[in-house]
């Protein structure tokens, strides 16, 4: 009985082998369908409903931001020197999402030297996290040779935060990945709301918008598995929730017309905050990144 | 050695191989993804999120997220080929269906006035096969001025 239990052990254990190394199982096949990467027979047959989370980047943000003519200030970034000082996985990855949302906007804002000091930054913290090689010589390399270019960093910056968000999860780490989004979206605020007194009504409006990101992110967060250090994290961030509870949303249907193969979605909700709660927007921000730059 | 040891190792050893195999798939998506999706994103810087999961027919996947003003964004939705034409819509924040792929689009190119949470639902079609199989589903996101 227990020769037989073993054989069948090691057969089920070549066989999973065999199929791990060859890319996929080769189980029975369907007329004309043909399993490559990415398909396998399924040991399930209950339906799910797979929700997704997800959260704009800092790049967008930053975006939308420097159109509104607001102004870009390095004496506003978290100092690349701290780098060093964050000797946990739960502060280097909550550093790692300042870092890269600082990237983000000298990136956007075309201050190129600005940039490529930060890559360096950021490479150094994904290196500590285990993620170091997203971000490996070549692609700081690449970055170098680019440097003129503003959306060859663009998109050098963006594919490593998707790749480096990617690995987190994929070691296991799903809590890290949901610090650096967070960290990310807490930094891209803080830079946006640094000349409030100064701030145009665009500016206003983009910043009042942001109280749906926040909840996208809170969200997000929210939906990974939560370690004491991610829990930490969604708790220090409660005065931001608080303070975006003053920006007032007013429901609207959405107006869809087309213009060049692409749906233009106007129309919507719309949003509105007093001068006073973008004050205490920007205070609360500040606040809890100051608290979490320690 | 007692009967209760064997069989606890062997349970062990079962789960690890599943672990393992759970893990396969999951590196398969993320190499399908990589190949077959990302390229679809052409001309767009993509978002740092990564959305992906194994489907069977008859799934569902969401993902609700906020789109910001005066942005051009593609959203794509990528299917293994083995899971059919999978069915993708997208709703607004009042649940008003504004498109769907009833033409097979992969993906949709949309701008924003002013933001806004929309809704994107996936839908993989039931199949009457006797075997049921798996594949994997990504949707995509990617923004440029």
């Amino acid at each position: 009985m227990m020769k037989l239990s073993n054989t069948l052990l090691i057969a089920l254990a070549t066989g999973t082998l065999v199929m791990a190394g060859c890319g996929g199982p080769s189980g029975p096949k369907t007329s004309g369908d043909v399993l490559t990467e990415g398909a396998s027979v399924s040991k399930r047959t209950e339906k799910l409903k797979k929700i997704f989370r997800a959260a704009p980047s800092p790049m967008e943000t930053a975006r939308i931001v420097q159109k509104t003519g607001a102004q870009f200030s390095e004496d506003n970034l978290h100092s690349a020197m701290a780098a060093s000082n964050y000797v946990t996985s739960d502060k280097q990855a909550i550093n790692l999402g300042i870092y890269g949302a600082d990237l983000s906007y000298a990136t956007i804002f075309e201050e190129n030297a600005v940039s490529i000091a930060y890559l360096d930054v950021v490479q150094s913290l994904a290196n500590e996290l285990g993620i170091g090689d997203v971000i490996d010589n070549d692609v700081i390399a690449r970055a170098e040779a680019n440097r003129t270019r503003q959306d060859s960093l663009v998109a050098i910056v963006s594919e490593s935060f998707f790749e480096m968000n990617q690995k987190l999860k994929a070691n296991g780490q799903e809590d890290l990945s949901g610090m650096l989004v967070a960290s990310g979206w807490l930094e891209s605020i803080y830079l946006a709301t640094r000349y409030t007194e100064q701030a145009n009504d665009d500016l206003k409006k983009r910043i009042a918008e942001q109280k749906l990101v926040m909840e996208d992110v809170m969200m997000l967060v929210k939906s990974y598995t939560q370690s004491a250090e991610l829990a930490g994290l969604i708790a220090s961030m409660q005065p931001v929730v608080d303070a975006f509870d003053a920006v007032t949303k007013e429901a609207g249907a959405s107006d869809i017309t087309k213009s060049e193969g692409a749906i233009i979605i106007g129309g919507g909700p719309s949003f509105s905050m007093s001068d006073e709660a973008l004050a205490s927007i920007a205070n609360a921000v500040a606040d809890v990144r100051n608290q979490l730059m320690k | 050695m007692s009967v209760k040891r064997i069989t606890m190792k062997h349970s062990s050893l079962l789960i690890a191989f599943l672990t393992l195999f759970a893990a396969t798939s999951t590196a398969q998506c993320r190499t399908f993804t990589k190949k077959n999706c990302l390229p679809i994103l052409d001309g767009y810087v993509q978002n740092e999120n990564y959305n992906s999961a194994v489907l069977i027919p008859g799934d569902e996947a969401e993902l609700e997220l906020t789109f910001l003003a005066d942005t051009d964004y593609r959203v794509a939705v990528c299917s293994h080929p083995v899971l059919g034409e999978v069915e993708f819509d997208v709703l607004d924040e009042q649940n008003v269906r504004i498109w769907s792929n009833s033409d097979g689009s992969d993906h949709l190119d949309f701008r924003m006035t002013g933001a806004q949470r929309l809704r994107f639902r996936v839908k993989v079609p039931e199949t009457e096969a006797a075997i049921l199989h798996e594949g994997c589903v990504s949707i995509l996101l990617g923004s440029k001025e």
